[in-house]
């Protein structure tokens, strides 16, 4: 019985995909832009090789470099908003101050804030930070370019720190309360009471902000300078009409976006499998 | 235990994270003592003097002793004048447009290669640059779907007075030297267009398709009946057997005015060239020498400009001769720029310094040839450079 269940739910998962492989069939034949099946396959199965035909680097270096700079954006994101959320959802006057300021920053298009990141942090990087001018074409690190992880520490940014002031703010007074009673220090409080009960905000809204982050990388990527990333990639494939390279970084952002979100909803359901159900 | 194992895990995560920064550092260069100078380019084929000079440099060692010496490819070379470096060169792909002075603006870059108008446009708000040399002319042209009864600029003339429908037509930026020529003509045939498809009086539609996008997915799709763009976009969309050219834009009315239209040039902040005023020499030397090298070498133009762009090689043998490259100003050249400055000022594209200015004293503010004058009588003194 279960198996059955199993099978149909992996049979109705598979009607979008199959459905879209069809359409994607149909548009190829004798288009330019959309390309073959084929075609595509054809770059993902060397996701090592430079394309020859496209001034990028390969998939897989392109992957690396994008997953590298969502990483840093992501994560400092987490790391910023989360204590901003929690000080939010539980302080007064820290809502009266930042909450207008949050709700309308958090309507703005991250991709509007390029502009202004470029202005802010130019071409600087960590490599340039840690080596100087000297090295600022350099390394890995010189791909995490400042001005495309603060792009991306934006767009997640508000959603994980609203999130975050929304649990904060939901925590029973009565259990904090209780927690004082029985001798707890403040941030005893805050480590065993008001945390774990606004985890699974703070997760939804990690959730959310990790969607934003890749939204936002693809945008983000066409910056001065930039020659790596999935985006970079996609944008170049449009320009120099090699679409297969287009519709293959859209296909492996599409599956690390996946993995990420599969993780984040891993750990949404962790943190709040011991939360009662809402009815 | 499940405390241990995240610790475990994370630590094993940060270093692996450690690794993989540090790890794919590389080999830095070896220091060098000459300037370090931000050169933003585009990435086509009307800045292949560049790409030319950066991936020929054994030849021009052995045949000039000026040359550019890889460190990283297509990202940093030195510049070498028989034993001493001038400086290090970080080529940085900054895109078409305004995208180039906007990032000289920025600070991002120091010397770039770019449209002379969306230069022109900066300058005139006050950007202290200025145009060192022309890099190419030409190679701007009107392209329509394949099978468009319009075969040439007198038909498609035709086809806009006297069509059904008014036609559709596609260009990159608003300040692309395609479209501002492209504009111009259709004011000269008394052709009406605009930009919003339900103007009644428009003959002509124009629709931006993005700069640096390609207007290959409008064409396919028949959005657009045709498009102004300059090379290799033209040789791509008939490579891909979607459109067919039926004018250079150098052949458009008034007659004879875009003959040689000046489209990218050289250009740096005032502030490099003055502290790096041999390094910038050196550079136009380099620079006059690939484009002679192009002119007298189309095969291995064509080669270097496959190389660099990557584009096909059908597409760059299809480019590369429809383009005049030239880095030694003509009359002719100038004469180009005082007709942009005509141009600019109908359509009132200044609104600085450059508004109310004669075309002469538009040159004069914006042009400095003296360095690549300089540059090309010392080569042709070595006898290095041919004639003009």
């Amino acid at each position: 019985m279960k198996a059955k269940r199993w099978i149909v739910r992996v049979l109705l998962g598979a009607i979008v995909p199959v459905a879209i492989l069809v359409v994607w069939h149909v548009a190829s034949v004798g288009s330019v832009v959309v390309p073959s099946i084929g075609a595509v396959l054809e770059v993902l199965a060397h996701p090592l090789r430079d394309p020859p035909a496209l001034d990028s680097t390969s998939l897989a270096s392109g992957a690396l470099i994008s997953v590298l700079r969502v990483v840093c954006g992501f994560g400092l994101a987490a790391v910023t908003a989360i204590p901003i959320g929690l000080l939010v959802g539980r302080s007064r006057g820290a809502m009266d101050m930042l909450s207008p300021t949050m709700a309308a920053a958090m309507v703005i298009s991250p991709i509007a804030w390029i502009p202004v990141a470029i202005i802010a942090f130019g071409l600087s990087s960590p490599a340039t930070a840690l080596y100087g001018d000297e090295h600022w074409r350099f390394g890995l690190l010189d791909q995490l370019r400042f001005a495309i992880v603060a792009v991306i520490w934006l767009g997640a940014f508000f959603p994980i720190a609203l999130n975050a002031a929304g649990g904060a703010k939901r925590v029973r007074e009565a259990h904090i309360e209780a927690a004082r009673v029985l001798g707890a220090t403040r941030r005893q409080v805050l480590a065993k009471v008001i945390l774990p009960s606004a985890a699974p905000s703070i997760v939804t809204g990690l959730r959310v902000g990790g969607g934003i982050a890749w939204r936002v990388i693809i945008a983000a990527e066409i910056f001065p300078g930039t020659r790596g990333g999935l985006g970079y990639m996609i944008a170049t494939a449009h320009e120099q009409a090699s679409y297969e390279y287009a519709f293959a970084s859209i296909i492996v952002i599409g599956a690390i976006g996946l993995v990420l979100d599969g993780m984040l909803r891993l750990a949404e359901h962790r943190v709040g499998r011991w939360q009662p159900k809402e009815r | 235990m499940a405390r241990t194992r995240t610790t475990a895990a994370a630590l094993f995560l940060a270093g692996v994270a450690a690794a993989v920064l540090t790890g794919c550092q590389g080999e830095p260069p070896a220091k060098t003592d000459a300037p370090s100078i931000k050169l933003g380019h585009v990435g086509h084929d009307h800045h292949l003097a560049l790409y030319v000079a950066a991936l020929e440099g054994g030849r021009f060692k052995n045949d000039f002793g000026i040359y550019l010496e890889e460190v990283k490819a297509k990202e940093v070379y030195d510049l070498v004048d028989g034993e001493r470096t001038l400086a290090r060169l970080n080529f940085i792909k900054v895109g078409g447009g305004s995208r180039m002075p906007a990032a000289m603006s920025r600070g991002e870059i120091e010397v770039g290669l770019g449209g002379v108008v969306p230069v022109a446009k900066f300058a005139d708000g006050g950007q202290p640059l200025k145009i060192l040399c022309p890099l190419q002319t030409d190679g701007d042209m009107l392209v329509m779907q394949k099978d468009s009864p319009v075969a040439d600029w007198a038909s498609f003339v035709k086809a806009a007075k006297e069509g059904e429908k008014p036609l559709t037509i596609g260009y990159k930026a608003p300040v692309a030297i395609a479209k501002l020529v492209f504009e111009r003509a259709l004011v000269a045939e008394g052709i009406a267009y605009g930009y919003d498809a339900t103007d009644p009086k428009a003959r002509v539609i124009l629709v931006n398709f993005g700069s640096e996008a390609s207007p290959i997915p409008m064409m396919e799709t028949r959005a657009i009946d045709g498009f102004v763009m300059n090379q290799p976009g033209v040789a791509v969309a008939v490579a891909k057997g979607l459109g067919k050219v039926v004018s250079e834009l150098r052949d458009l009315p008034p007659k004879g005015k875009w003959i040689n239209h000046p489209c990218c040039c050289i250009c740096a902040t005032e502030q490099t060239l003055q502290a790096h005023r041999d390094a910038v020499k050196g550079l136009l030397k380099v620079i006059l020498l690939a484009t002679q090298l192009i002119n007298t070498n189309q095969d291995l133009a064509i080669d270097c400009a496959t190389r660099w762009t990557k584009y096909d090689l059908a597409v760059e043998k299809d480019s590369v001769p429809t383009i005049t490259y030239l880095a030694e100003p003509t009359d002719s050249w100038v004469t180009g720029m005082k007709t942009w400055a005509e141009m600019a000022k109908d359509v009132e594209l200044f609104t600085g310094k450059y508004a109310d200015a004669s075309p002469e004293a538009f040159v004069d503010d914006l042009l400095d040839l003296t360095l690549v004058r300089e540059a090309a009588r010392e080569l042709r003194e070595k006898g290095l450079l041919k004639a003009s």
